[in-house]
């Protein structure tokens, strides 16, 4: 058989769709509007773009792992209060930002926990986490605003090296490789992969089914709280709406990207162009004055044409089956 | 005799507490026997009525989620639906008559519905991730005909529908509530579409290959549960007084937790429409008793995981499980 070429490889791959698209939306508003591919926009698609990047790469490998996790969303408000609280006490910035990271690695162990200990499934038990993480976010503000006084900590999401390189950017290339390395070339990603692909083979290769869970819900709660710092650090200050929702945000990157929610595998570097994707429609819409209340409409058809063209593209499928 | 007896007995056997229940059973008689104590005045008349109420209201759009959790599906885009069907409702027929208004919102969910349905049959999309897309297309929708506002609302009897109340203690949402249930029963219990739905829920394959139309049977569902949330919308848009595309955040979830804390299995399959009841039922009264007994409002949140956990928790004693035992796996979405 003849091995197709770049371009059909190129069509081939799971992040196509993503690719593509992304492609589409840079031509598509570039083109309309010389102001989307100014310094200053850029900066903002990266930023945005890193941070949602952060925690889609997370749930790439709870996904992988065929599980869910709908606290994300929570984690990062909740490690972002407790770091512009921390800030207000006078802690050292270096301590602020490993306690809230901490912070999003005991969340995550919790919900590992609930899973693992109660047998619950990570839907219900990760909603349950949401919904109370969320109560302690606001029984701890009430409500309120906490403003950030702390240039530096604010540099984490809109800092520069030499005026150019955006900090965000490094620290998320940081994360990609780090998980890359992490899912790809250690036992622990390979486990993640088989459990997600099926759990009794899994349990039957002898892998430690409940540690490995709990590994990977704790690394999710990790990058979530980071990720819930650098938007804290772009706003100056942290309050219950931040992460609000993002848990689904995060999921619908992770599948814009090419991931399937029937696990077994997981594709980092969709998950990354879904996040620019999303970044660039809200920064592209906004350069071209139309209404933030079209952003979701874009990414959402977005979402569904990839989905559907991934559906027809497999093809062959039994007539009246479903896909579920 | 012998027959009657036994047929009797048998009738007994089924409106015993079903154990997967278990939880939501003994969560409601412990809080309420609770309150009695700690918040009197939760049994007033006027109190019970808004407690209806707020559980009817979760209580319409959670038997549709019944039924499609049953069948293995999702809906993650009620609630954008809970918005945008009264904002089309309001727009198109504003100035028409009550009647008329539901009527559109309810079939502008079952449209909705639809297409929920259609691009998961012919589209083959699984059902989370494609309701997952239509959340962020509808509620962005219902944003943009209603320009990011409150659409407030005049009607009578849509005002009436979300407030009202027969002898001021049986609110007419908790009748339509009843009514739905009715339905979603009927469905599920006494058609063949019950028994499609189940197969298509406990094994996708095997219902496919038995001959079963799951396409069908997924439009069907798709477009009742789009119908009800259409409902539960106008209703919400009644007692708040106002339509808004984000009126009901967390419908989705909150439906979903009040499906499963009810005993429904995620799995698919099996489930159980009076759990589901009982559910909304509970976190409606939840949150009212916390807010009698003078709590920080903030609490609810965590009441509602608590809640979650627990009656999972016991619903797992209730069928004989053990917490604590080292589990061979935990369980899968």
């Amino acid at each position: 058989m003849k091995k197709p070429g770049l371009v059909g490889r190129i069509l081939a791959a799971d992040s196509a769709a993503s690719m593509l698209a992304l492609i589409a939306v840079f031509v598509i508003f570039s083109s309309v509007n010389g102001r989307f591919l100014t310094g200053l926009n850029i900066h903002g698609i990266i930023v945005s773009a890193a941070i949602s990047a952060i925690t889609g790469l997370g749930m790439t490998l709870i996904i992988a792992m065929r599980a869910l996790d709908l606290s994300v969303g929570s984690i990062m408000g909740f490690s972002a209060i407790i770091a512009a609280e921390l800030l207000a006490f006078g802690w050292p910035l270096w301590l602020v930002i490993v306690a809230g990271m901490l912070v999003g690695c005991g969340l995550g162990l919790v919900n590992g926990l609930l899973i693992v200990l109660l047998r619950l499934p990570s839907f219900i038990a990760t909603l349950a986490t949401l919904s109370m993480i969320l109560g302690g976010q606001l029984l701890i503000t009430q409500g309120e605003t906490v403003p950030i006084h702390n240039a530096v900590f604010g540099s984490l999401a809109i800092g520069t090296i030499g005026g150019y390189l955006p900090l965000a950017a490094i620290i998320a290339a940081l994360i990609f490789a780090v998980v890359w390395v992490v899912f790809h070339r250690t036992p622990f990603g390979r486990h993640v992969a088989a459990i997600g692909g099926d759990v009794r083979a899994a349990i039957g290769a002898g892998i430690n089914v409940n540690r490995v869970t709990l590994g990977a819900f704790t690394l999710v709660g990790l990058l979530a709280a980071l990720s819930g710092m650098m938007v804290a650090a772009e706003l100056q200050n942290a309050d219950s709406t931040i992460g609000a929702g993002a848990e689904l945000t995060a999921i619908a990157v992770v599948v814009v990207g090419g991931t399937s929610l029937a696990g077994g595998r997981g594709n980092l570097f969709g998950t990354v162009c879904a996040a620019v994707l999303l970044a660039s429609i809200k920064a592209g819409l906004n350069v071209a004055n139309v209404s933030s209340l079209y952003e979701d409409l874009v990414f959402g058809g977005i979402l569904i044409v990839a989905l559907m063209v991934d559906g027809l593209r497999r093809g062959n499928r039994r007539r009246g089956m479903l896909v579920v | 005799m012998r027959e009657t007896a036994r047929g009797v007995a048998a009738r007994l056997r089924e409106v015993r507490i079903r154990r997967e229940r278990s939880g939501v059973w003994i969560l409601n008689v412990v809080i309420l026997v609770l309150l009695a104590f700690a918040a009197p005045n939760f049994y007033t008349l006027g109190n019970i009525a808004a407690v209806l109420n707020d559980a009817a209201i979760l209580g319409i759009g959670a038997a549709g989620m019944t039924v499609l959790i049953i069948a293995g599906a999702f809906d993650l885009s009620v609630t954008a639906i809970m918005g945008l069907a009264p904002i089309v409702a309001l727009t198109v027929a504003g100035d028409a008559s009550g009647l008329a208004i539901v009527l559109v919102s309810v079939l502008t969910g079952a449209a909705l519905g639809l297409v929920n349905g259609l691009v998961i049959t012919r589209g083959r999309v699984a059902p989370f991730v494609a309701t997952l897309g239509t959340l962020f297309v509808f509620g962005s929708i219902g944003a943009i005909i209603s320009n990011g506002n409150a659409l407030p609302v005049t009607n009578g009897l849509i005002l009436l529908l979300g407030t009202g109340a027969v002898f001021d203690a049986i609110p007419y949402s908790f009748l339509i509530m009843l009514g739905v249930c009715g339905l979603c029963y009927v469905l599920l219990r006494r058609l063949h579409m019950g028994r499609w739905v189940r197969a298509a829920g406990s094994n996708l394959r095997a219902a496919h290959v038995s001959g079963i139309d799951l396409h069908l049977v997924y439009l069907g569902i798709f477009i009742l549960s789009g119908a009800l949330t259409g409902l539960a919308g106008i209703i919400l848009t009644g007692y708040l007084a106002s339509a808004v595309a984000t009126q009901a955040p967390n419908y989705n979830l909150n439906a979903i937790a009040a499906v499963v804390v009810g005993g429904t299995s995620l799995f698919g399959g099996e489930g159980t429409l009076l759990g589901t009841m009982l559910a909304s039922w509970l976190f409606a009264v939840v949150n009212n008793g916390l807010i009698l007994l003078g709590v920080n409002s903030y609490w609810q949140y965590l009441a509602t995981g608590v809640i979650l956990v627990l009656a999972l928790a016991l619903g797992l004693l209730g069928m004989g499980g053990t917490l604590w035992r080292r589990p061979a796996a935990p369980a899968r979405e």
